[in-house]
């Protein structure tokens, strides 16, 4: 009987640790996502501000035109912001209780607040406009 | 016999009336959790994408326009 409740301890201390580990990586996660993206900041904004990359509604960067798309660097960088972003996304999106295409859409609408008026959005038909293009 | 029929038709109504349900509480709810839902999702962006505040104005595509151009003497 004695054996069996040190037994039943010990496998509850193991899945307690399992537990702390599984809840700190995910936060490691978030941490990790956040400081490789803000060492991205400055390039995808210097990318946008020449109008060489701009925002989908799905809330994920592209490239505006083909020549940007077809240029190495650029999408080397996007592919590394998309993958931070579709991680960011699927974090927040269980943290809320809601889907990850909510948490992209919600982060486009917050880009696109807080865009300058030559910034590039696709709409939803698939086209290229400049923010000034698309205020009523 | 005149009678009759007026009364028969005021009991349809009343009947009919009786049977009408208001369903107004099931259309309010899944705009106040969406709502809800929103907000939190909102903030926690927020929260997460302050770097782009403190480093430069805006989105980082946004340059802040000083406002005061007078010459310095």
């Amino acid at each position: 009987m004695k054996k069996l409740t040190i037994k039943i301890c010990a496998l509850f201390c193991v899945l307690t640790l399992f537990a702390v580990v599984a809840i700190s990586s995910a936060q490691d996660t978030k941490d990790d996502i956040k400081l490789r993206m803000k060492d991205r900041f400055a390039q995808i904004s210097e990318l946008k501000q020449s109008g060489k990359i701009g925002e989908t509604p799905s809330g994920f960067a592209e490239a505006v035109s083909k020549e940007s798309a077809q240029d190495e660097k650029i999408s080397t960088l996007l592919t590394a912001e998309n993958n931070d972003r579709k991680l960011l996304y699927a974090i927040i999106a269980t943290e809320s209780q809601t889907s990850v295409q909510e948490v992209g859409m919600g982060n486009a609408k917050r880009y696109f607040q807080k865009a300058s008026a030559s910034d590039y959005f696709k709409t939803q038909a698939g086209e290229w406009k400049q923010k000034k293009d698309m205020m009523p | 016999m005149k009678c009759i029929i007026p009364i028969i038709a005021v009991g349809i109504v009343l009947a009919l009336t009786g049977c009408w349900t208001i369903t107004v509480k099931h259309q309010v709810e899944p705009i106040y959790i969406t709502m809800n839902v929103n907000v939190k999702v909102e903030k926690q962006l927020n929260d997460f994408f302050d770097f782009e505040d403190q480093g430069q104005g805006g989105s980082g595509s946004t340059k802040s326009i000083p406002h005061d151009k007078t010459p310095k003497q």
